[in-house]
């Protein structure tokens, strides 16, 4: 296996239609945090770093757009934004290690995105080399834009299956001029509670910008994130404050507010490989449900299993650090049948021996056939990612 | 009517009844339009209008066009501007409207499933008391549906901070050209596919017909001020706008009127716009109430660097609503004017704005024509109005000249062709300005994925005959010519 490092978006095109030729697979990367969320266990015939498309271009402040080379570092990037007072609204992993492409190609999107959606909300624009060998681009460099088909927002979440992003134009927002975060220790053994108790919150308090309820160590914390002017984050603070209404909690404010949601975002990271991550997506609703049916399918397995649960947005993550051989077989067997229709769970992160034979994508999709005929599209000899996402 | 056109037509009724099918002559007139420029777009007939009311009767309909062979319209209010809902090359449109239903809506996902006949306003209206509304609000929210939105990627003044519809799909069945009925997601966590729905979104109807949104909503703000700032000049309205923005400011919505909209919508609606003021701004912010307060005192203070010659903020809803009734009317207060419009929808970087108002102007005075400015400042998104008079000889003429240069002119300071109106058939020889061959081969490549059998909504954005792949050489020559394109 080669390790290669194009600089340029004719080299990079040339490296993609040789391996078509060859019928040889390739892995772009990044900063290799989410390879674990992958059904790949073996090596590509080459790994294509994408170190060399760094850089922000075009980045005009007033017009809240700039130009960015998918290899930038997502630390360097949000470093260069807030120098203007303006910042990307997502919480990344590892930020100075993490990319710009791989942050757009993974989805990845964190609890801000309650208020503040996702990078497929910021994307106005990407160029990028197709599996084919196709280098072209597409969106512009301007806010709104309905000009041509919407490639780039495709590509979003396309886990390098479709094309390989060399650079995309994004979207800035201003950044907010204060936050705090509002911490409370629930008092419960069973998550249903809890749940119920910040989502009446979070949907009753106008100007929550996330809220997550966390288990560590057997014991459950809500956290909400308030962002805004001062005085309006003072008062949505004393109002999540009377609503929720628990003995102890803690305020944090400004950087300690910050890094309390980095920390959170880092500690539950895909590239922790050496515990076994699940995540599922479904509707606020159903979280205790599922969770209901988790704890009859796993009993005891269940027990000691890290939660991290979004109750605005339904996304709910489980972290095992032991009884892998049980989790291996829960997994391959039953989590559909907990999760029911509608909801979608993966695999993040797994010890790479683990997921050999594990299809770590646990739902098939309604649309799956669609999806193969648009791989084909992009990349019909399966050269990108090859046995990443389609089997 | 040939004995085919019987056959196909006994056919449509087998599957939604008599009631369901139009296919008199006389029947078929309003569905050989939209809302776009008689002149720019073709008008063109059907072979039939079907109204379903089901999923199955659309994917049944869909069925028989392929086994037909025939071109596949979807359409929905009728109100799009770029002429995609028109059947420039015959077939069967297949019209959502009385699937109008709103089906659920989740308070605690704060989601709405709907049919695509749905009217946007009134998607808006059924979720207010629960303290929700569709953020995507184009000015023809009163008709427009949101089958329409999603095919369209429509935006609205709401969209600077509320963003366009594409960020409020959250998932979407959809018909395929071979009848195919797929249920899609949009990306989340623990999903494990393609987001298909983003794809979809602003496919004009090219790749597959909605049958089904599940659509995000968003909470109403606990607090809103409108405000009404005037200025001498464009020039200055504008520094206002760059202000505004680089002040960290992100409005809620920050519309420019000018001097010939003022003229036409002040004497209909009385809102409260200066007659004599070279241009306005309406600004909205949102948020809490004490945010609210703050950032319109900030508001001011740059409206009156900008040598604002006025500044007030509206103090009962009566004032809001006025002011924005303003700004939601001026395309039908145009009348007041002239007989006819052009509405432009280019979007230029929010920077160029003083730039590209001044080459507005100045087109105006070289093609002799009146030009009104009524737009989204704050996303750049320019909606010059030609006025002109279809009756007068060489108005038509004038105008698609003056077109020709406008968007020329916005591709030249880094604008695109589009902000909300799509490309339909109305813009598509300009494509081949802002992309290359290899851009276009990869769009024509997912629309192949999408509809190999090229029969939905066919010669629509992609250059004409671009999918035969027959003309090539056209789009260089498209390219290169500074003459008026084909219609």
């Amino acid at each position: 296996m080669n390790r290669l490092w194009p600089d340029s978006e004719t080299e990079l095109a040339e490296i993609v239609r040789d391996a078509q030729a060859l019928g040889q697979n390739l892995v772009p990367v990044g900063g290799e945090l989410s390879l674990s969320t992958s059904n790949i266990t073996s090596e590509p015939d080459h790994i294509i770093d994408l170190a060399q498309f760094a850089g922000i271009s075009n980045y005009v402040p007033s017009d809240l757009t700039l130009c960015v080379g998918a290899g930038t570092r997502f630390g360097v990037l949000q470093a260069a934004l807030a120098e203007h007072g303006q910042e990307i609204p997502i919480d990344i992993p590892f930020p100075e290690i993490a990319t710009v492409g791989g942050v757009v190609a993974t989805g990845f999107a964190g609890p801000r995105r309650l208020s503040s959606g996702t990078m497929k909300d910021l994307l106005i624009g990407c160029a990028f080399v197709q599996g084919d060998g196709l280098a072209a681009k597409a969106g512009g460099m301007v806010v709104k834009n309905v000009s041509g088909f919407e490639i780039p927002r495709l590509l979003h979440g396309s886990w390098g299956a479709l094309a390989i992003i060399t650079s995309v134009n994004l979207k800035v927002l201003p950044r907010p001029r204060e936050e705090a975060t509002l911490l409370a220790d629930l008092d419960a053994d069973l998550p249903g509670a809890c749940i119920r108790l910040v989502q009446r919150t979070q949907l009753s308090v106008a100007g929550v910008a996330a809220a997550t309820i966390e288990r560590r160590d057997g014991k459950f914390q809500a956290a909400f994130r308030v962002t805004g002017r001062e005085p309006a984050v003072i008062a949505t603070i004393a109002e999540i404050r009377a609503t929720i209404n628990v003995r102890a909690e803690e305020v944090r404010r400004g950087e300690a507010s910050k890094s309390f949601w980095q920390d959170q975002t880092d500690r539950w990271s895909a590239s922790n490989d050496n515990s076994v991550q699940v995540a599922i997506g479904m509707l606020p609703a159903q979280i205790s449900g599922i969770l209901d049916q988790l704890s009859g399918q796993l009993g005891a397995a269940l027990d000691g299993v890290d939660l991290l649960i979004q109750p605005g947005t339904g996304a709910t993550r489980l972290k095992f650090h032991a009884d892998f051989d049980t989790i291996k077989v829960w997994w391959t067997t039953s989590v559909v049948s907990a999760i029911g229709e509608g909801a979608a769970a993966v695999i993040e992160a797994a010890p790479v021996q683990w997921r050999e034979g594990v299809n770590v994508w646990g739902a098939d999709s309604p649309a799956r056939n669609l999806m193969r005929d648009v791989k084909a599209a992009f990349d019909p000899h399966h050269v990108l990612n090859r046995g990443r996402l389609f089997v | 009517m040939t004995q085919n056109d019987d056959r196909l037509i006994s056919k449509l009724i087998e599957i939604v009844g008599p009631d369901g099918v139009r296919h008199r002559p006389i029947d078929l007139m309003v569905y050989e339009y939209d809302g776009s420029v008689d002149g720019a777009v073709d008008t063109a007939s059907p072979a039939a209008v079907v109204l379903p009311i089901t999923t199955a009767q659309v994917a049944a309909i869909v069925k028989l066009a392929a086994q037909e062979r025939l071109p596949v319209v979807a359409r929905g209010a009728g109100t799009g501007l770029s002429g995609g809902a028109v059947a420039q090359q015959g077939g069967i449109i297949i019209a959502l409207t009385r699937m109008d239903r709103i089906i659920s809506v989740d308070k605690i996902a704060r989601t709405a499933l709907v049919e695509p006949g749905v009217i946007n306003l009134e998607l808006s209206e059924h979720v207010q008391s629960d303290g929700m509304f569709f953020a995507p609000d184009p000015s023809s929210q009163k008709a427009c549906t949101i089958g329409g939105n999603v095919a369209e990627n429509s935006g609205g003044p709401h969209c600077l901070k509320y963003g366009v519809t594409t960020n409020h799909i959250l998932g979407l069945e959809v018909v395929l050209s071979d009848g195919r009925i797929v249920w899609m997601d949009s990306s989340r966590d623990g999903y494990g596919g393609l987001d298909l729905t983003a794809a979809i979104v602003g496919s004009e109807g090219m790749f597959g017909i909605v049958t089904k949104a599940l659509v995000k909503l968003t909470p109403k703000p606990p607090a809103t001020t409108v405000m009404l700032a005037a200025f001498g000049s464009l020039d200055d309205a504008s520094h206002a706008v760059t202000g505004i923005i680089a002040s960290g400011i992100l409005p809620s919505s920050l519309e420019m009127m000018d001097n010939l909209t003022i003229q036409a919508v002040e004497p209909a609606y009385h809102a409260g716009y200066p007659m004599d003021a070279a241009g306005v701004l309406l600004i909205e912010v949102d948020g809490h109430v004490s945010e609210v307060d703050e950032t319109s005192n900030e508001i001011q203070v740059i409206c009156d660097g900008a040598n604002a010659t006025l500044f007030r903020k509206a103090e009962t809803y009566v004032e809001r609503d006025l002011l924005w009734k303003g700004r939601k009317m001026a395309l039908a207060a145009m009348g007041r004017l002239a007989p006819n419009y052009y509405l432009h929808d280019t979007v230029v970087p929010r920077s160029r704005l003083n730039e590209t108002l001044a080459s507005v102007e100045q087109i105006g005075r070289e093609h002799s024509l009146q030009i009104a400015n009524v737009f989204h400042a704050g996303d750049g998104n320019l909606h010059p109005l030609m006025l002109f008079d279809r009756r007068k000889p060489g108005d038509v003429e004038r105008v698609l000249s003056a077109s020709h240069d406008l968007i020329h002119e916005c591709i030249r300071v880094g604008g695109m062709l589009s902000g909300e109106h799509g490309i339909g058939t109305e813009k598509r020889e300009y494509m081949s300005i802002v992309f290359t061959e290899n851009d276009l081969r990869a769009m024509a490549g997912l629309k192949t994925a999408f509809d190999p059998s090229q029969r939905f909504n066919p010669e629509k954005v992609l250059p004409k005959g671009y999918m035969c792949g027959e003309v090539r050489a056209l789009h260089h020559a498209a390219a290169e010519s500074l003459g008026i394109f084909p219609m």
